[in-house]
């Protein structure tokens, strides 16, 4: 055998320089075999991996189960297993969910985790926009780390607002959205008299989303008379808003930063219409601007996959959860009754991230001129009501899709 | 509590046993006898029998506490060494059988201007930053990132060759579990699971057994057996009256001896009291002598060599990557030493065949100079100094 003489040689010659004396190597040897150093965590339970697996866990806990899977080969084994059965059961309704979790087997453990972590991000659900409004992007984007369950619910909640955004570009055509001139963005507060405002945003190669606003004048010229306003800048779907950041007007204008916006929404670089945002001043109350809460619908073909553009439905009621129900009352018109009169309505409720829990199917021949309440069993979730559409999902689908497909 | 306020609370017991007030004094000594005792005794643990330790122990934090007068309170480090001074002296005295009094010169502290790096070692290094430290720099991970963004990036590799997921479903995990992270990019991924550090890394975790895994290992027990079914086990074989209700094809007699041996650490010497048998200690060795035969490290060696063969993209010389200029040997010395306080003989048992293979040969004098001598030690000061002044 070889031995690596050369090489130790330079790596003693390399390492001899000032080194510590014969004593302190004696005394810090000592010590440190001394010290009872911080255990490594155990291997992951399977609560924590679904937990994990649904980006529910906050930055302290997300590490420790990822330093338990580098640690235990076994824990690593199950994740796969976890997260197959994670994603079938999230397209069961919930009811068949809360069946499955009296299994005492893999399946069972995770349908009990999975259905705790949904009730309790829809018991946020509620408060989502208030945070939004209170804290914005950048703070709430830092308080994710922290892991609180009304922090991560208000980010999914935010992330399917997004959703709906994509689906609003893609019912008028990307280039028509985001193109031509822009209108005016929609204003609630008082404005001084002749005074106008134009928004410009865009989002940067880097994800960025950068919107400027400016000022002025009946003459177009910059004016500073908004200077030390207080603006709120949310995004607008469908009459539908969602809070983003406060900024100050200085001199003649006001700027928004929002790192990473972009890129978390999954919009492309360029520019966005100031259509698609609304401005409040001062702290107005927050807009309330359409008399039913309109939801877009993806149109899915018999595989799953999306085809043509979304359908708007409308929610004649908020949705809420009494009882351990889910009720939702629904409008559909003539036009997507017709169109869509071999498919079903299928409901998902928002839980983390991009996760969500089907709720239930309804054909859409059951539908007449009149709206429809909906209702599904839920149990074990809080009563609650969210005064919002997008804590759901909603897809047109084929009647006769497989279950595997859905 | 972190790891400054453990020093200053330190600080502060030693200004009291230096004060005048005796009864004061005393009880501060008392409260920090219990490291200072678990200190001598790492001291001298691989040089003296378990009632030789006692004693001088004994002897040692009475002297201390007759000659405090003598010590001036420059903080946790010189208490340490003046302890260790004081040890040696009655280490002297014990193997001459002489019991003399200590020299005036010795007890007067030493000032090698080691103390503050040492200080520096001992208020950080309680949490993990220690051993991460030492992943950094003997393993060559990444140090512009976070544990986190590190663990993070093993896991992804470890799940990549380790357990053959695709590169697409490792980015739609990695997405996922951070759903406010931006995507992690194709690139992104070849880059992580490319990188040298990253795959001296997953060649540790396979040749790296803590005492849980190599006794789980040794008596076929689930691999991811935690010291809690470790010590169930063991209470189990204590209350077996059948010889031959072991683990893994051993006796209930030869379980419980690999239980104390290589979960719990004992010598045969010691373990001779614990076993409730009349069982001699060359019985138990014959145990032992069996059991590293069955040893995993040169099996799991081969695996890596393997797995390392097959990666196309690798340009890196094995003795770089994975060889004596690698630092893996020190690493996993390091952590068998520091973490497991493992005698020089079971580590080099942990190491030799498998380095053979590199091949690297890691003799028992090799092992003294990392450690007692100090190259391991040194090798993370100079680390430890740069990455703390930066």
């Amino acid at each position: 055998m070889k031995k690596d003489t050369v090489s130790e040689t330079e790596v003693e010659a390399k390492e001899e320089a000032q080194p510590l004396s014969q004593d302190s190597v004696e005394l810090l040897d000592a010590w440190l075999r001394s010290q009872e150093f911080a255990a490594e965590p155990d291997a992951p339970n399977v609560a924590a991996l679904v937990a994990y697996l649904s980006g529910a866990l906050s930055a302290d806990a997300l590490h420790n189960v990822e330093r338990g899977l580098v640690l235990h080969p076994s824990a690593r084994t199950q994740l796969r297993p976890t997260r197959e059965a994670l994603r079938a059961l999230r397209t069961l309704p919930w009811s068949e969910v809360a069946q499955v979790r009296q299994a005492e087997d893999l399946t069972g453990q995770v349908a009990r985790a999975w259905l705790a972590l949904a009730a309790g991000s829809v018991a946020a659900a509620p408060s989502a926009q208030r945070q939004w409004q209170a804290e914005g992007w950048n703070a709430i984007r830092e308080k994710m780390a922290a892991g609180a369950i009304e922090t991560k619910a208000a980010w999914a909640n935010f992330l399917s607002f997004g959703s709906q955004l994509r689906a609003a570009f893609q019912r008028v055509g990307p280039a028509v959205a985001r193109s031509g001139r822009d209108a005016p963005p929609l204003l609630w507060g008082d404005l001084p008299p002749d005074i106008h405002l134009s928004l410009s945003a865009e989002v940067s190669a880097e994800g960025t989303l950068q919107a400027t606003l400016y000022i002025q004048d009946s003459w177009e010229s910059p004016s500073s008379h908004l200077a030390g306003t207080q603006i709120h800048l949310q995004f607008l779907v469908n009459g539908q808003t969602w809070p983003l950041a406060d900024a100050e007007v200085v001199e003649d204008r006001a700027v928004w930063t929002l790192p990473a916006m972009g890129t978390v929404l999954g919009l492309a670089a360029g520019s966005l219409p100031a259509a698609y945002f609304c401005l409040v001043l001062n702290g107005a109350p927050p807009p309330l601007l359409a008399g039913s809460l309109p939801l877009l619908a993806e149109v899915q073909d018999a595989e799953g996959k999306p085809t043509g553009p979304p359908v708007l439905l409308e929610l004649r009621s908020e949705p809420r959860w009494a009882e351990e129900k889910f009720h939702l009352e629904i409008a559909l018109s003539g036009p997507v009754r017709i169109a869509y009169q071999a498919c079903q309505l299928r409901l998902e409720v928002v839980v983390f991230g991009n996760f969500r829990q089907c709720l239930g199917c309804w054909p859409i021949r059951d539908w007449s001129d009149s709206p429809r309440l909906l209702t599904a069993d839920c149990p074990d979730i809080r009563d609650t009501a969210v005064p919002y559409a997008s804590v759901l999902y909603a897809a047109l689908q084929p009647l006769s899709l497989p279950r595997e497909v859905i | 509590m972190d790891g400054d306020e453990e020093k200053e609370r330190f600080k502060g017991e030693l200004k009291l046993f230096c004060g005048a007030d005796e009864k004061l004094a005393r009880a501060a000594f008392d409260r920090f006898s219990h490291p200072s005792r678990r200190y001598l005794y790492a001291l001298l643990r691989d040089k003296f029998s378990r009632d030789d330790q006692e004693e001088i122990v004994q002897i040692t934090l009475v002297k201390a506490w007759k000659h405090r007068n003598a010590f001036t309170n420059h903080g946790r480090a010189a208490w340490f060494g003046w302890l260790a001074k004081i040890a040696r002296h009655t280490c002297i005295d014990r193997i001459r059988g002489t019991r003399t009094e200590i020299p005036i010169d010795l007890l007067t502290e030493r000032d090698d201007g080691d103390l503050p790096f040492i200080e520096l070692v001992m208020t950080n290094a309680l949490g993990r930053e220690y051993f991460y430290l030492a992943d950094v720099d003997l393993l060559g991970l990444d140090a512009t990132l976070t544990p986190s963004e590190q663990d993070r990036r093993l896991l992804a590799a470890q799940y990549f060759y380790l357990h053959d997921w695709s590169a697409e479903e490792l980015l739609e995990h990695l997405s996922e579990t951070r759903p406010d992270s931006p995507p992690v990019s194709h690139a992104q991924l070849c880059s992580w699971l490319e990188a040298p550090g990253t795959l001296r890394y997953l060649a540790y975790q396979e040749l790296y057994f803590s005492p849980e895994r190599l006794t789980a290992y040794l008596l076929r027990m689930a691999t991811d057996s935690t010291a809690g079914d470790l010590e169930r086990a063991l209470t189990t074989m204590r209350a077996a009256r059948t010889v031959s209700s072991g683990l893994g094809g051993w006796t209930c007699l030869e379980t419980q001896a690999i239980l104390w041996r290589y979960y719990r650490g004992l010598t045969a010497d010691e373990m001779a009291r614990h076993i409730d048998s009349d069982t001699n200690i060359n019985e138990l060795e014959s145990i032992f002598e069996r059991c590293g035969r069955m040893f995993p490290f040169t099996e799991q060696m081969e695996k890596v060599c393997r797995w390392l063969d097959n990666l196309d993209f690798l340009k890196m010389e094995r003795p770089k990557l994975i060889g004596g200029e690698s630092g893996l040997w020190y690493r996993l010395v390091f952590e068998y030493r520091y973490r497991h306080s493992l005698p020089l003989k079971d580590i080099h048992q942990r190491v030799y065949s498998a380095a053979s293979l590199v091949p690297y040969e890691i003799t028992l004098d090799m092992l003294n100079t990392w450690l007692s001598g100090g190259r391991l030690l040194n090798r993370l000061r100079r680390y430890y100094e740069k990455r703390h002044s930066e």
